[in-house]
């Protein structure tokens, strides 16, 4: 029993909305590239409170505690600030690479607390 | 009615099951909302099959809400509820107007999930700079939607053959 309707899987829309997607993600992230350079402070916030802000050129180690027994540890290292530990489910925060660069964060969503490199404090 | 009920709860059924087994496997690559999304194949289903945007709304939500009282907390539900919001309404709306293969729309919506997610977390923790994550979840979309797609595609077909019988 043959067929006569082929079917494909893509259309060519689909190959122009692919190249139209990763061009704007390929603008976006040399824009970014381009106004980010490496940052004097770590600022850390929890809830969008400020509650450190830590000179990148000055290794330290902090464990942030929250009320509900929450923590992050935050290490500042070598000019990058990185999160070495928490007790969050999913741990994304720990696994994320250490940041050095003006708008990079690392943001762990469970605890609302994100780690920002910027320049001023 | 009773055939709504029973397919209803199938596809809820398998959009948990799908969201389960990623939850159970993790890919930690330390970026926020990289996942295949294969719960996203029945939402599309459900898209193509029933054809209506109330049955999408129902399907995705009820496993946004599933998933999240399950795995998550309050706030990871609020991030998936507008990723999926997002996400079923534009490649309900792009269904209608037929313009991409399933492929395509699925492309869209793995996309736009991961774009609301962000935008929700732009605003809940007031960082405007989390759009540096716009570049790597635009990409997995795109490449997570094209496996969902090809998966959804093929799932069509044979569906359409099933019912032929």
């Amino acid at each position: 029993m043959l067929s006569r309707q082929v079917q494909y899987i893509m259309k060519k829309n689909d190959i122009i909305l692919i190249i139209a997607l990763l061009l704007v993600s390929i603008i976006t992230y040399t824009g970014i590239r381009l106004l980010s350079h490496s940052g004097k402070y770590a600022i850390v916030t929890i809830n969008n409170d400020t509650i450190y802000t830590l000179p990148l050129d000055s290794d330290t180690s902090i464990r942030i505690q929250c009320e509900d027994n929450s923590y992050n540890t935050v290490v500042i290292r070598n000019g990058c600030a990185n999160i070495t530990e928490a007790d969050c489910p999913d741990k994304i925060c720990v696994n994320h690479h250490s940041i050095s660069d003006t708008g990079e964060t690392i943001v762990c969503l469970p605890h609302k607390l994100v780690v920002r490199i910027s320049d001023s404090e | 009615m009773s055939r709504k009920i029973s397919i209803y709860s199938i596809y809820i059924a398998l959009a948990f099951i799908f969201s389960y087994i990623e939850a159970m496997f993790p890919l930690n690559i330390g970026i926020p909302g990289v996942k295949p999304g294969f719960a996203n194949i029945v939402i599309l289903i459900v898209i193509y099959n029933e054809n209506k945007i109330k049955d999408a709304y129902a399907i995705a939500i009820l496993r946004v809400v599933l998933v999240g009282f399950t795995f998550g907390s309050l706030y990871t539900l609020a991030y998936s509820f507008a990723g999926t919001l997002l996400s079923t309404t534009v490649m309900f709306i792009v269904h209608r107007i037929s313009l991409f293969s399933v492929t395509g729309v699925s492309i869209i919506g793995g996309v736009l999930h991961n774009i609301g997610q962000l935008i929700t977390a732009i605003i809940i923790l007031s960082t405007g700079g989390l759009i540096y994550y716009l570049p790597v979840l635009i990409v997995s979309g795109i490449a997570a939607g094209t496996l969902t797609g090809i998966i959804t595609d093929f799932s069509l077909r044979n569906i359409k053959k099933v019912h032929k019988q």
